[in-house]
């Protein structure tokens, strides 16, 4: 895909030069490193157990990933749209694919070193005697990493549906909020195991998916499928969204 | 073309581009769905367990049976807040079942469906209770169901063993679970409720016998006949029919056969039809009779057959009172064998002993061994204590419930339970051991009443179980839960791990983040 690493770089190099990111990353830093040293201390030093809270289980981690990804995608496409520097890089030799592509993936890439964070934990309790079941925090991590994947998708696309960024962080916000809180609405929507409603909460459980398999130590090709093709979806539709600035 | 014929050109043009993209959005968001579905296809779905322990894995009996399964099965579990004091090691029992579901109804959704029952909806559990017609549990309880069969598993008799501890505040030990098998008890239950047909229990009708059909006890009748014997074993997927034996074979479905407390001889044919069924490998239960004890025809001329003597008489206990041990009292006919009482080695007591319950015998005639099978192996499962005598009647035929030391034998332990099982003969060829034959002798025909089966419910089911070759000696070896702990008591480590992780891994990010924007200042 022509220029789709071009892109990336330059999406990454654009976050880490500017203060927004470093700011991002030590503010989630010190709070998942304060919130695990805090569950450790709640939890009698059961580190597998804190680790989980940290990647899946904690009500912190739901908020980070409600909240940041739309931050950091906010300005991706509808900054440069407002500028006027979306047409210049629509006619340059890139295509729609990789501008969108390139920019989600810098986002996701973001999120990852974020939550990279939870392996250098791994490597400090191993080094105070209490080393993880790594191959449990890798799983963890490749979950959080999954979802950050969706949530930056979500994020691209209100900001390629829009010129303002913060309109864009507003929209994605709202329905990163409906995605995370819809399953609490099941009873009200008479949903059942056995009925049409429960099997469609059951599948859009964004939750459940990780607590289920990533957070809990399994690896279930199920939900990476579902995080990985909806991502996609994600992505298309932000493509679609983008070119149609061409014929709107 | 006109200005205006443009510009409907490229308005009609824009409207094709936008149904186009719409209808690509549309067949993407369908195929998504799709591959999501397909995803969770059993066939097409893979399940790695990364945690060492393999705690999100069946053990491969149980998952052996879950495979095995022919249908769905239901497992509604309804668990309560348990009182304080043991509130701590009953709720990591339930924790660590309902992460075993969890695992289980991941590992095979189309086979397994698990209903929980909250206990803030107290209204529908006992309604699905009352649906399951099963009693519930003061300390919660799980019923695994396929069809009509059922399988009851108890919070504290078959998930988990409580420790209580010591309750005395100047050595106090709390309670603890002493062992979880939640995994064993939901094999064993699972492999139950997986079997195709329910064993037919036939209770013999037409000598007197008590009514198998009789008022259950719960039903606030406390009656001397086996309704809630019956309902038990039905609740436990059992099917209770009658058998008239006169003349008629005994059918071929017939799992066990119940002779319980019959006043009239059975006929030389009956007797012979019961022998021929228990050496062609059936299973039979007999208690002793009150009114037709001995003599042809009787339960004693049965059970002798299989070297076991019902005695006659009564086995009497003394009986504790305001001023020491009483006797001269109907109550001394009260015989409660508790654990230390009850055989350890036998399918049947074995749980009874482990959970610290007790068997209530009332009016039991003594049992002893009478000469020696080479084919039958006997095994003792309940005993009366070293205080019992067995009180023969008088002159008059009563009895009067006082040791008498010149023709009452007393000093020593009386049997009130037999198992018997018959043994291939010698040179025989191999068989199968839930077909050889099996038998189990009850003195006292009360012991499987309703009036007492609060007590021995069961006492009667495990002995049911046993003789329909349904007590699964599954082996699932208890999980060791493996826990990574950083000691936060002891030395500084909480202190050390906080300052690596809130301030030197955030300061390290911070001061990259200055040089970065220091650098590209310059």
């Amino acid at each position: 895909m022509s220029g789709l690493w071009t892109i990336f770089r330059r999406e990454l190099a654009g976050l880490f030069f500017g203060p927004l990111a470093w700011l991002l990353l030590f503010a989630a830093m010190l709070l998942n490193g304060a919130l695990l040293a805090w569950y450790v201390g709640v939890f009698d030093g059961d580190v597998d157990f804190s680790i989980s809270m940290l990647l899946g289980h904690g009500l912190p981690y739901w908020t980070v990933m409600a909240v940041l990804p739309p931050l950091l995608t906010m300005k991706m496409i509808s900054e440069e749209s407002r500028a006027g520097l979306l047409e210049f890089l629509l006619t340059a030799p890139v295509t729609d694919q990789a501008v969108v592509l390139g920019k989600l993936l810098a986002a996701t890439a973001f999120m990852s070193l974020l939550w990279a964070a939870a392996l250098l934990y791994g490597l400090a309790l191993g080094f105070l005697g209490a080393a993880p079941d790594w191959p449990v925090l890798f799983g963890a991590y490749s979950g959080a990493v999954l979802v950050s994947g969706l949530f930056c998708g979500i994020g691209l696309v209100a900001s390629a549906g829009t010129s303002t960024p913060i309109l864009a962080a507003f929209l994605s916000f709202v329905f990163n909020l409906v995605l995370l809180l819809l399953p609490f609405l099941k009873d009200l929507a008479g949903a059942t195991p056995e009925n049409w409603q429960g099997a469609v909460f059951r599948r859009i459980d964004v939750v459940a998916r990780l607590q289920g398999s990533f957070a809990n130590g399994v690896l279930d090709t199920a939900h990476v499928v579902f995080f990985l093709v909806w991502t996609g979806f994600c992505a298309f539709l932000a493509t679609r969204l983008v070119e149609s600035r061409r014929w709107r | 073309m006109s200005t205006q014929g443009a510009s409907s050109a490229g308005a009609w043009l824009r409207a094709r581009i936008a149904v186009a993209v719409t209808l690509g959005l549309l067949l993407f968001a369908f195929a998504a769905g799709l591959t999501t579905w397909l995803a969770e296809r059993p066939g097409l779905r893979a399940r790695f367990d990364l945690t060492k322990s393999q705690r999100n894995s069946l053990d491969p009996v149980l998952s052996d049976i879950v495979d095995k399964l022919p249908e769905l099965a239901t497992i509604e579990v309804f668990f309560r807040p348990l009182p304080k004091h043991i509130a701590v090691p009953g709720g990591e029992a339930q924790g660590r079942f309902n992460d075993l579901l969890e695992v289980l109804g991941a590992s095979a959704p189309e086979k397994i469906k698990v209903i929980r029952h909250g206990a803030g909806d107290p209204v529908s559990a006992a309604e699905a209770l009352a649906r399951l017609r099963i009693d519930g549990d003061e300390f919660g309880l799980v019923v695994v169901h396929r069809g009509k069969s059922r399988a009851r598993l108890t919070l504290f008799t078959d998930i988990a063993d409580l420790d209580v501890g010591n309750p005395d505040p100047n050595n106090f030990v709390p309670a603890s679970i002493a062992a979880f098998r939640g995994e064993e008890a939901l094999a064993k239950a699972l492999k139950r409720v997986s079997a195709e047909a329910r064993p037919k229990i036939y209770f013999l009708v037409g000598h007197g016998e008590r009514n198998p059909y009789g008022a259950a006890a719960s039903e606030g009748n406390e009656s001397g006949d086996l309704g809630a014997l019956t309902t038990t074993l039905v609740a436990d997927g059992f099917e209770i029919e009658r058998f008239d034996g006169n003349g008629v074979a005994i059918p071929s479905d017939c799992a066990a056969l119940a002779l319980v407390d019959p006043t009239q001889a059975l006929s030389a044919e009956e007797c012979s039809t019961i022998f021929d069924y228990v050496d062609r490998g059936g299973r039979l239960l007999l208690t002793g009779s009150h009114r037709y004890p001995d003599g042809e025809g009787s339960t004693r001329a049965l059970a002798a057959r299989y070297g076991i003597d019902i005695g006659l008489g009564y086995v009497a206990e003394q009986k504790p009172g305001p001023n020491g041990y009483m006797v001269g009292l109907a109550e001394c006919a009260n015989i409660f064998s508790g654990p230390g009482a009850l055989q350890i080695r036998h399918a049947v007591t074995e749980p009874l002993v482990r959970f610290g319950r007790s068997l209530w015998s009332q009016m039991a005639r003594p049992l002893s061994r009478q000469g020696q099978r080479v084919d039958v192996v006997l095994t003792e499962l309940a005993q009366a204590s070293e205080n019992s005598w067995i009180d023969l009647p008088d002159s008059s035929g009563l009895n009067d419930w006082k040791p008498d030391r010149t023709r009452e034998p007393m000093g020593r332990r009386t049997a009130l339970v037999y198992a018997a099982q018959l043994t291939p003969a010698e040179g025989g060829a191999a068989t199968d051991e839930t077909r050889l034959g099996r038998l189990i002798v009850i003195g006292s025909p009360e012991l499987l009443t309703s009036r007492l089966s609060k007590t021995n419910k069961d006492f009667a089911l495990n002995a049911f179980n046993w003789l329909a070759a349904r007590e699964y000696r599954l082996s699932v070896a208890p999980r060791v839960e493996e826990h990574r702990i950083l000691d936060v008591r002891q030395g500084d480590n909480l202190v050390r791990l906080r300052s690596l992780v809130v301030f030197l891994l955030p300061g390290l990010c911070l001061i990259l983040g200055l040089v970065t924007w220091y650098r590209r200042r310059r």
